[in-house]
Formats: structure tokens, sequence, C-alpha cells
């Protein structure tokens, strides 16, 4: 039995060996492999490394953990005020709203990213709508900057936000917070310095879940933005796909891994880890 | 009291706020069903509503590549979420109970590694590696491709309801004399089952939408909705695929209307104790804390 | 009758197998089908049924391809009439045909449709075989677009399709004539126009524009060339709006007064907007061509052929013509198309213009640079 449940605790750890740390390994491997055109030539160099590294890669990079870091910031925003609602405000029918937060997600993110196209046309619906209200008159330039692009994140990444905020703000017990409350405090300082600091895991895992796919995000800035402006994931994409330089690909990918796996640790040590506080 | 005069207030604004989203994220849905009744100019879809007409659902559904492809992606998506949810349970008890320390560890790091992994990359690297194994592309090739960070999903999932097990529950099946086997199944396994909903749930999600995997791993006769639809980014999306959507729409909303009255009906009768909404079940709380205490 | 009911026959007193009975006998057999199901739409295809394939009866076909690139009637009538099954799996561009026939991933397709500048890498690489031209029915195909510089002989390919790029421009707005791509450059500088110029978003045609303002070839693998190009393209890039050669909304609303576009999509947008012009600027421009191609290792050989021959048929051309909004390769395509077809003369390029069009050619040592020299500019845009 107990090398049954042993041998059943493997089979994750195999699989996911086989299939995502081999292939990892061919990517590493690749990193430091001469370059041509549609494959590599297998050896040692650095100068994918230093190409990677090079002056216009850099400042894309940077871009991209900025452009990374408001998106989060925005989800941030906008979902906290509704996970708070949703967990603390509401008794009944609770599982109807976040089914009903849900189905949105299940069609496809490019039909609604390409609705959003429609919507925020100059001459779409919204233009209609703002114009009809008198918020707004001519055309809606909207579409193909960055206030459309941020839009379509923070729409495609917003159950990544709030469900773990949603799960954090569920589990504070009401009695710290009424607790705080009858000691003085307001409800702005209780939220700031009692509930927030207990969702803290949350936070955190809502970060993460947020921020490390939106460095890698490429398609919704291409459809949304016009394409202008550049971000690391359509980097390495143009270089697999169109410049057919699979080494450069591949190094730029393991310092973008490299990074990553540095700030999530720093995450995990400044916000105490992942660990659910004690309650 | 200072405090209902404070909460009358922020309710509402709280309230506004969320009605607010709600609008905000259900505004594409209803312009995809609208304008899938759009007649577009010289077939394609426009931004202004330039007519009525119902021809683009019958044209959809004969448009065999986007039926097949939608079915292809409802398949894997399917195929995904069950193999996530085994493995990403598997995963999930044995990150807390595994009876090793260097299992615990090394399956941690993997599964916060998966997270990290910018999917461009995991995609490159996998096909590379099904070039150099010599495994030709298909459904399967496909299914696995989509499974790494699926499992992880479900791994944290699961992880943070296991932490929160009921010991003393499994402790007298123990002395009931119930072997290791029927523990899981008649303890366990029922109070996971929540957690392991959400998980294939999301699981299937990201699948059926998954396209940048999708786009390296695709073949002539697999191929998905996303990977059709991003072609035809290039010269102008036809209706017919707001009317796919649609379609896929309603048959979602039936299907979830469904599960919800089974679930809801299943829930009275065994009088569970709900806590985290009245779907997700007992007990999904710290759902996405990942962490053994 | 069933061709392939003959598992083994004997020819020439040599036992052949099933596929190169098929292969042999296909040119009678062919005819044979034809006139036994109910005849195709055009009579010469049975008389000229020595030079063709005719149409292989079963099995499957893998097509790789764009999306809503072939009428649907077509397919339909194609899989009803031969009983073969249509696999369609669909790309977004060039790039990723070429990658994903390069690996793994390349294995099972049958026909794939590369525009031309990527008939020659992917020639070159192996991806393709060999065209036997007597299974093919070249009489439905223009000679203007054959031997054409990406592939001299057509060994690899057979056009379907093509086009070219030009400017569409509002020239209530854009007062600055548009006759050269130097215009072009130059118009998207003045006020009121600056900030509302669209390019596509295509790095060999962006650097293009740079090098055709100059006069030069745009196929040039000169880096210093490229480079220059790059340059004059990034201090252009303040003016655009987006990277976007299908912004339909965009032209029409107004919200963008100059973009370069196809033919076709300029087009659907003057059927839009009547008073937008669409012009091919001088020096050159671009030719196009989306071909037919099989890959070598097409496990469906023979159906592959009886698309290609069921496709080219004239009255299958003219329905493809009128729903991808192309001219598809049929000669004198321009009288035949009917004249029910909105804006028909639109989709058609003028002799005079087509002689100046130039088909790109890609060179794989520099094309990374390309990559780079183009990111580069949609950097500065932003």
């Amino acid at each position: 039995m107990a090398l049954g449940r042993s041998l059943l605790g493997l089979s994750p750890l195999a699989w996911l060996c086989l299939l995502f740390v081999v292939p990892l390994g061919f990517t590493v491997v690749y990193a430091f492999a001469h370059a041509t055109y549609g494959g590599v030539q297998i050896g040692f160099t650095l100068t994918n490394f230093k190409q990677a590294l090079g002056g216009f890669y850099l400042s894309i990079f940077l871009r991209t953990l900025r452009f990374a870091a408001t998106g989060t910031l925005l989800c941030f925003v906008v979902a906290v005020p509704l996970a708070y609602f949703i967990a603390r405000k509401i008794k009944r029918f609770r599982g109807l709203f976040i089914v009903l937060l849900l189905i949105p997600f299940w069609t496809s993110f490019l039909i609604r990213t390409l609705a959003w196209e429609t919507l925020l046309a100059p001459n779409g619906p919204v233009r209609d709508g703002l114009n009809f209200l008198h918020l707004h008159h001519g055309l809606l330039n909207v579409l193909d900057t960055p206030t459309a692009v941020f839009i379509g994140i923070v729409y495609g990444y917003l159950p990544l936000m709030a469900m773990p905020l949603f799960v954090a703000f569920d589990r504070i017990p009401r009695d710290l917070t009424e607790a705080s409350a009858d000691l003085g405090s307001g409800r702005l300082g209780t939220f700031l310095r009692v509930t927030l600091p207990l969702a803290r895991p949350g936070v955190a895992a809502g970060c993460l879940l947020t921020f490390v796919p939106m460095t890698g995000e490429y398609v919704i800035p291409a459809l949304l933005g016009g394409d202008k402006g550049v971000l690391m994931g359509g980097l390495i994409a143009n270089q697999y796909l169109t410049a057919q330089n699979f080494a450069l690909g591949s190094a730029m990918a393991v310092l973008i891994l490299a990074v990553l796996g540095v700030f999530v640790f720093m995450l995990a040590r400044t916000t105490g880890g992942f660990r659910p506080v004690p309650q | 009291m200072r405090l209902l005069r404070g909460r009358s207030w922020i309710n509402g604004a709280l309230g506004l706020w969320s009605l607010a989203v709600f609008v905000f994220l259900f505004a594409p849905i209803v312009t995809v069903v609208v304008f899938s009744f759009n007649q577009g100019v010289l077939g394609k879809q426009t931004a202004n509503f330039t007519g009525f007409t119902t021809r683009w659902y019958p044209e959809a559904w004969g448009n065999t590549a986007l039926r097949h492809d939608v079915g292809v992606s409802f398949k894997v998506a399917v195929a995904v979420a069950i193999l996530a949810t085994v493995l990403g349970t598997i995963t999930g008890i044995t990150l807390v109970r595994g009876r090793s320390r260097a299992l615990r560890l090394t399956l941690e790091g993997l599964v916060y590694l998966l997270l990290i992994v910018p999917e461009i990359v995991l995609a490159v690297s996998l096909l590379l590696f099904y070039t150099k194994a010599g495994v030709s592309l298909g459904m399967w090739p496909l299914i696995a491709g989509h499974s790494p960070f699926t499992i992880a999903v479900v791994a944290i999932i699961v992880r943070s309801r296991v932490v929160a097990l009921d010991l003393a529950t499994e402790d007298a099946a123990a002395d009931l004399g119930a072997g290791g086997w029927r523990t899981f199944w008649d303890v366990i396994f029922p109070q996971l089952r929540p957690a392991m909903l959400a998980g294939a749930i999301l699981a299937f999600t990201f699948s059926f939408d998954d396209l940048v995997v999708s786009l390296f791993l695709t073949t002539p006769t697999v191929t998905t909705l996303p990977v059709y639809l991003f072609g035809t980014v290039r010269l102008g999306a036809r209706p017919d695929v707001d009317a796919i959507a649609a379609m896929m729409l309603a048959f979602t909303v039936t299907v979830l209307l469904a599960a919800g009255l089974v679930y809801r009906w299943q829930a009275r009768r065994s009088g569970a104790r709900l806590a985290f909404g009245d779907v997700l079940g007992p007990g999904t709380e710290g759902a996405f804390a990942p962490g053994a205490p | 009758m069933e061709p392939t009911d003959f598992a083994v026959t004997v020819v020439k007193g040599r036992r052949v197998g099933r596929r190169e009975f098929l292969t042999a006998g296909a040119a009678g057999a062919g005819a044979l089908l034809l006139a036994a199901c109910g005849g195709s739409s055009t009579s010469t295809s049975t008389a000229k049924a020595s030079s063709h394939a005719g149409l292989a009866k079963g099995g499957t076909l893998n097509l790789w391809t764009w999306p809503d690139y072939y009428a649907p009637a077509n397919l339909k009538a194609f899989q009803a009439k031969t009983g073969t099954k249509l696999n369609i799996a669909t790309y977004d561009s060039n790039d990723t045909a070429f990658a994903k026939l390069n690996t793994a991933g390349g294995a099972s397709f049958d026909i794939v449709v590369p525009t031309s500048d990527f008939v020659p890498v992917m020639a070159q690489h192996g991806l393709l075989q060999k065209l036997d031209h007597s299974r093919i029915p070249l009489q439905y195909v223009d000679p203007k677009l054959l031997r054409k510089v990406f592939d001299p002989h057509n060994d690899y390919s057979i056009p379907k399709d093509y086009g070219t790029i030009g400017v569409i421009y509002n020239p209530a707005v854009v007062k600055h004539p548009i006759r050269t791509w130097q215009d072009y450059l130059d118009a998207g500088a003045q006020p009121g126009v600056s900030g509302k110029v669209e390019l596509a978003d295509v790095p060999d045609e962006t650097l293009g524009i740079a090098l055709w303002a100059e006069g030069k070839d745009w196929n040039t693998d000169n880096l210093a060339d490229l480079r220059h190009a790059a340059e004059v393209m990034k201090a252009f890039a303040k003016h655009v709006h987006a990277f976007n050669e299908f912004d339909v909304s965009g032209v029409t609303s107004g919200a963008v007064v100059m973009a370069v576009v196809t033919q076709g999509t300029a087009r659907e947008m003057m059927l839009q907007k009547k008073s937008l012009k669409f012009v091919i600027p001088q020096p050159q421009s671009e030719l196009w061509v989306d071909n037919y191609c099989i890959t070598a290792k097409a496990p469906d050989v023979n159906q592959a052929y009886s698309f290609i021959d069921y496709m080219l048929q004239p009255a299958h051309q003219l329905k493809d013509c009128a729903f991808i909004g192309y001219p598809t390769a049929l000669p004198n395509l321009q009288s035949k198309l009917p004249a029910s077809v909105p804006l028909r003369n639109e989709i058609f390029i003028s002799p005079a213009d087509f002689n100046r069009l130039v088909p790109h050619v890609i060179h794989p040592a520099i094309q990374g640079t390309v990559e780079n020299l183009y990111s580069e500019i949609q950097a500065a845009a932003a």
C-alpha cells in the first residue's frame, strides 16, 4: 500500500519531468548553441545571451516589466472592491455571482478581444453611446492606444486577480474587523490595517497569477494597441517564428525565467510566503 | 451609530462598482451576440450594425473548418480538464501528505516554475522536444502540451483544501477498520470534490482559450478555435465567428444552469455547509493561497 | 467506377500497385468519373482530360491554409463530387506555416498555401515536392503569374490568387497628391494627417516603402541600405496611428486618413466610403501571389492534385474570386467576373501597374536583422 501510494505520488512528477523539465532542458541547451536559420548547431557560445542583453532588448524587457506592473496594479484596483463586495456583503446567491463572473470566460478570449475592437472602434457602439449621452463628441480615439490595451488586459486577467482576493477576503473572520471598528478605527482604517494585511496571501497569489503571465503577453497589445511598441513575449515569438533564430529566442527565454524566478522568490519572502495567515 | 451610517454609504459604492464591473465584463458578450446578426460588408464584420440577418448561423454551422476547430477545442479542453484534475489532485495531496520532504519540495518548486514560465517558452520548448523525440503532433501531444500549466493550477487549489481537511474523520474511519483506499474514497474525496471541480473548471477554460501553445502544436486534423480566429485577424473576421460564439454561450449557460440545479439539489440532500458560494461548495477558502502551513 | 477497387493490375507486363494504377490510369479514369458523376460544370475539362489528372475518389486531404480562403460552395461541391474528406487547418502567417512545416508539426499536411516569398525558402528546406505539370490544368492559370522570380519553372507552386499593396487615402484631408512612395512619406508628416496614418504590420513592406522611395530594390540584402531604410521609417513612426493593414472601421470612420493596404482591402473600404482613393505608388510595389504547393511528405498526393485541379476550373475560380475579393489566377478573369460583384473593377490591377510590381524575396541570412529593425520601428511608434 505504501509503495502503491509512493508510486501514485510520483506519477505527476514523472509526467511533469517528461513534458516540462525535459523540454525546458532543450531550451537551455539551445540558448547556448549556435544559431542558424530554422535550427541550431549544438555547441557552446554566449553570443545569444550577449545579444539578448543588448541595448534594444534590454529596453524592451524593462518596458515589459513596467507594462505588466501597470496592468497588475489596474487589475488589483478593479478587483479589490468587487472581491470585497462579493466576499463580505453578499449573503445569498454568492455562487450565482461567481458563476456570472465566470460566464464571459467561456467564450474564446480572441472573440472577446475582437469584440472590444468593435466596441472601441472610432465609430463603434461605445462612441455612439457616449455621443448620445453628450459625454463625448466626434470619433472615439481609444483603439490603438495604450488605453485600449489596458482595457483588454484588465478584461482578460481580472478573474486571475479577483478569485484569490475573493477567497482571501472570505476567510477573514468578522470578529476581527468588528473588533477593529469597536476600537475606534474608521472603515477605511479597518480595511487598510486589518483586512488587507490579513488578505496578504490572496493578494500575493493574485499578483503572482496576474503579473507573471502578463510579462509574456503580446496578443492583446497587437490587436488593441495597433501593434505599436514591442513587448518581450512578442520579441521571443518573433525570434522563433519570423527570424527563425531558435538560439536567440531560447536565450531570451532563459533570461526571463531567471528574472521571474528571482521575482517570485522575493515576493515569497516579503509577503511571508504564500502561507495562509494563521487564524 | 457611526458603523451603520458608514456602512450604507460604503455598501452602495461597492455595489455600484461591482455592477460597473459586471457591465464591463458582459459588454463584449452582448456585442458578440448582437453583431452575430449583423449583415456586415462583403462578408466581413463591421463596427456598425449594417443590417439584420440570421444567415451567419447556418453559415457558421456549415463552415466545416470552424465547426471542426470548435469541436477539437472542446474535446481537448475536456481531456485536459480530466487529466489536470487527476494529476493535479495527486500533486496537491502529495504536496501536503507526501512522505518524503525532498519529493514535496521538488513538486512545490515545479508547480511554481510552471506558473512562472511564459507560455511562448513552454510552447516552443515542447515543439522542439517533440521534434527531437520524433513525436508526431496530434491530439495527445496537444493535450499533453496544455497539461503542465493546468496541473499546477489544480494542484494549488487542491493543496489548500487538503491543508484544511478534518483529520478526525479520517482517524475515525481508520478506527472503524477502513483501509487506505476506502478512507480516501469515502472520507477525503467528498471533501476535495469542490476544489477539484473548481480546478477542473479553470483547467477547461485555460485549455479552451489557449492560443500560444496551440499555435505551435496543432496539425491539419487537430486545430483549435483560437488558432483559427488568430488567422482571421489578418484578413478580417466574418460574422460567422460571432454566431459560433453565441451558440457556444447558449450551450455553456444551459450546461451551467443544469449543473447548478443538480448541485443545489444534491447539496440540499446531503445538508452540507455552504461557505464559498453555493456552486463551489464548502471549504474552498484558500483556494488561491498556495502554501502549506 | 472505383479505381481503388483494383488493388493490383497488370500494365505493360509488370504488376503495379494501387498507387501506380491510379497515377497511370487516372487520366482515362478521371474522364470517366467526371462523366459518370454527372459531369463538371465546364465541358472543357473532359475534352482536355489528357492534360490534367482528373479527380481522385475517396481518401482524405489535409489542407493547410489561410482561413476563409475558398468559396464554401466549392469546398462542399468538391467533397460531394469526390467523396474526399477535407481537413482544413489554418495559420495566421507564413512564418507560422514555415516554422511548423519545418518541425514535427509538418508531417501530415498535404497542401500548403504559402505566399510567394516563402516558396523558395520552403523549397530550399526540402519542405515541398516538385509538381507534375501534366496533372495540373495550366491552361486555367494566367501566364503573367507563371515563371516568376520566386519559382522560375513553377517546380513547386501554382498560383491561386494575387495582389499588391498600395495607399488608400481620403483626398479631402490628404491634400498632397499621392503618386510616389515619397509622397506617402511626405503627406504623412503634414499636420492633419500625422497621427492618422497606418502602415502594414509587415516588416518587409514597411522597410520596402523607404527603399522604394529612394528608388532602390526592395529585395536588397545590403545591410547598410536596410539600416538606412529603417532610420527613415523610424523617423516616420511618430506619425503612425497603428500597424494594421486591415483597419476598415478606422479608415471608413475617418480616424485614419491614409493607410497602406492591399487592393482587396481598399475595395472593402471604398465600398463603405465612396470618396476614398486607392493608388499603387511609383516607382514599384509588391506583387504577392498565394500558391498551391504540395508538401514533401504529403500522404495524399492524388487527392492533392485532385483538389488543385478542381479549384482551378474556371467556374470555381470565379466563385473563389467573388468570395475572397482577390483576383484568382484565371486568364481574362476581369472580363469573366459577373457584373453583380460589387466594385468588381477594384479587385484587379491594371496592366501598367502590374508591370511595376516586384515579388518579395527572403534572404534567410539577414531575416533576423530585418525583424529586429522592424521591432525598432514599432518601438519608435509607441
